[in-house]
């Protein structure tokens, strides 16, 4: 038996039952310590001290909200009985108006327009190159594949198999499979289009438009995209997507969306494809939003000697974006002053200039180069 | 006596739950999630702010075993199995991530493997007694990650060394050595506090003022 009387703060948290009593109150750790305790009361401010430092310890790595707690699990729930649902169904009838069922309201918002809107409206030459991709993608599938065209002024929403729609603009068209694949749900646009997706982690929603296949990864979130002559451009607000540039060569749904080849775009960021380089490149909005919603933070931020690394905490949060920087370089940085919201540059310039440093922007991430401060 | 809180001794509790989760049971597999969903978070958090990323992270975690549930193994330590298998998933991801060039912190300099340290200097535990926690916060997070993980699985887990190691994928001395070796680091951020002072020493000072 070991001999505690001789332990030290020290000694005691660094003791794996006293940890496991302290923190998880495991039974027989608990019988052991509860009983010690009692029979070295001269010790009790010892031990007192060292449950009271361990729990300091713990709560310090605490990060997480109740509210975000329940809805997460709220959501793991829900993908659960939908990942049951889909099972069900590929056993039994693959019936379509089951799909109804499973629509949840975490929904995601994509719009990707397509280049031919523009083309077939203002050009004489109806169906441009791209229009003639998108033909040759599902001209082999049409047997198997189901095509919506919207000639009509208004917008068109269109329901797929698996409960998610599509809000398709004039001029636009869409392709689906009539009933999905059990790996993957496949769209093809021509066109520009709003997608609200339902949440399936067991099968990615995949759009493809032009160069371009847009993947959906997270729960709630817009995906903007806007067309012009050179460049096709996909915009996050907030969530996560990945996006991939495509082989034209090849059969798209054949070409391995891997992880090597994605692009991960996070809130704040957008990437544009040039088709003349035929390369995507990834960097910030012009604006950078809050991906907040106003209302539940705070008009300005104030800084009272603040280090920099909660200083630029806060603004990670925020605005959902990345900032990097040396972290030991700035260590002994702080920041007085209180900044507006809103305007993500004019803050970043106003505190490098306290701290003598600059920023860059470098794919889509902000990186600071400082000094030590004294 | 002193009151302990958040983590209760629910092991057994766990282990119950997973053979009904194993074979069927959604409610019982929610209950694991609810129980281990805060302490999985708080974890993956040491290895990245994207907390995005972190919660897609367990999600997909969990509707994976939800999915190979009869092949899972029949009884695991279940804390340690969940800790474990999100750290390889998280690893995986963020290193993809990194060779994308996204901003990824987990293989910087600092994580790299540092085995047989010596360690000189005694650490002074009395120091934090009086810190606010957000000022422990801080200090934690100015440790290199892979100390910052050894930190969170013994004083927000309480696992043992040895249990940190089998997570870590590291040997047992390894893990004492991260450990001694971040509470001395840790000491560095309070200089101003009293300096090696022995316990007995300190409360005698008390007593006479």
């Amino acid at each position: 038996m070991q001999d505690y009387t001789n332990y030290t703060i020290k000694d005691f948290i660094l003791d794996d039952s006293f940890c496991r009593w302290v923190l998880r109150n495991a039974s027989e750790d608990a019988v052991f310590w509860e009983k010690w305790t009692q029979e070295h009361p001269q010790h009790a401010e010892v031990v007192a001290d060292a449950c009271d430092l361990i729990k300091k310890v713990r709560d310090a790595q605490d990060n997480l909200s109740e509210n975000e707690l329940r809805e997460e699990l709220k959501r793991l729930t829900k993908s659960r009985k939908e990942m049951d649902a889909s099972q069900v169904a590929v056993k039994t009838t693959p019936k379509l108006s089951l799909a109804w069922l499973w629509k949840v309201a975490a929904i995601l918002v994509i719009s990707i327009a397509g280049f031919v809107f523009y083309l077939s409206k203002y050009s004489s030459f109806p169906f441009g190159n791209y229009y003639s991709a998108y033909q040759q993608r599902v001209e082999s599938k049409k047997d198997l594949f189901q095509e919506v065209l919207n000639d009509d002024k208004t917008p068109k929403v269109v329901s797929l198999p698996d409960g998610s729609k599509i809000i398709l603009k004039m001029g636009s068209r869409v392709s689906f499979p009539k009933v999905f694949s059990e790996k993957r749900r496949d769209v093809y646009l021509s066109g520009e289009a709003f997608f609200d997706v339902v949440k399936d982690p067991t099968k990615p929603f995949v759009v493809y438009a032009n160069e371009l296949a847009t993947k959906v990864l997270g729960t709630s979130f817009t995906i903007s995209s806007y067309e012009k002559d050179k460049e096709v451009k996909v915009i996050v607000k907030t969530g996560r997507v990945s996006v991939f540039s495509l082989n034209k060569e090849q059969e798209p749904a054949e070409q391995l969306l891997t992880e090597e080849a994605e692009l991960i775009l996070t809130p704040n960021q957008q990437v544009v494809f040039n088709r003349n380089e035929n390369r995507l490149k990834r960097s910030l909005v012009a604006i950078p939003e809050p991906i907040k919603p106003i209302s539940t933070v705070h008009k300005s931020l104030i800084f009272d000697r603040t280090p920099i690394s909660q200083v630029f905490d806060s603004l990670e949060e925020i605005y959902g974006i990345s900032i990097t920087y040396d972290n030991e370089l700035l260590l002994k940085c702080q920041l007085t002053a209180e900044l507006e919201k809103g305007k993500l540059f004019e803050m970043l310039d106003l505190i490098c200039k306290a701290i003598e440093a600059r920023y860059e922007l470098i794919d889509g991430q902000v990186v600071v180069y400082g000094k030590r401060c004294n | 006596m002193i009151k302990v809180d958040r983590i209760p001794s629910d092991e057994a509790e766990l282990a119950q739950l997973w053979i009904r989760f194993r074979s069927g049971d959604g409610d019982a597999f929610d209950s694991i999630a609810a129980l281990r969903y805060r302490e999985l978070y708080n974890y993956a958090t040491r290895f990245t702010k994207d907390t995005e990323l972190v919660k897609d992270c367990i999600q997909d975690l969990f509707l994976e075993l939800w999915s190979r549930r009869e092949n899972l193994v029949e009884n695991p330590y279940v804390t340690v199995y969940l800790i474990k298998s999100l750290r390889n998933n998280l690893l995986r991801k963020l290193k993809i991530q990194k060779r994308l060039g996204n901003s990824v912190d987990i293989q910087d300099d600092t994580y790299a493997f540092t085995d047989g340290l010596t360690v000189e200097s005694e650490w002074i535990a009395e120091e934090f007694l009086h810190e606010s926690e957000q000022t422990i916060r801080q200090a934690i997070a100015q440790l290199p990650k892979r100390q910052q993980e050894v930190i969170f699985l013994k004083y927000y887990e309480g696992l043992s060394n040895e249990e940190i190691a089998s997570i870590m994928d590291i040997e047992k001395q390894t893990v004492a050595n991260f450990l001694y070796r971040s509470l001395t680091q840790l000491k560095k951020h309070f200089p101003s506090i009293i300096k090696l002072l022995p316990m007995p020493f300190f409360k005698l000072l008390c007593q006479l003022q």
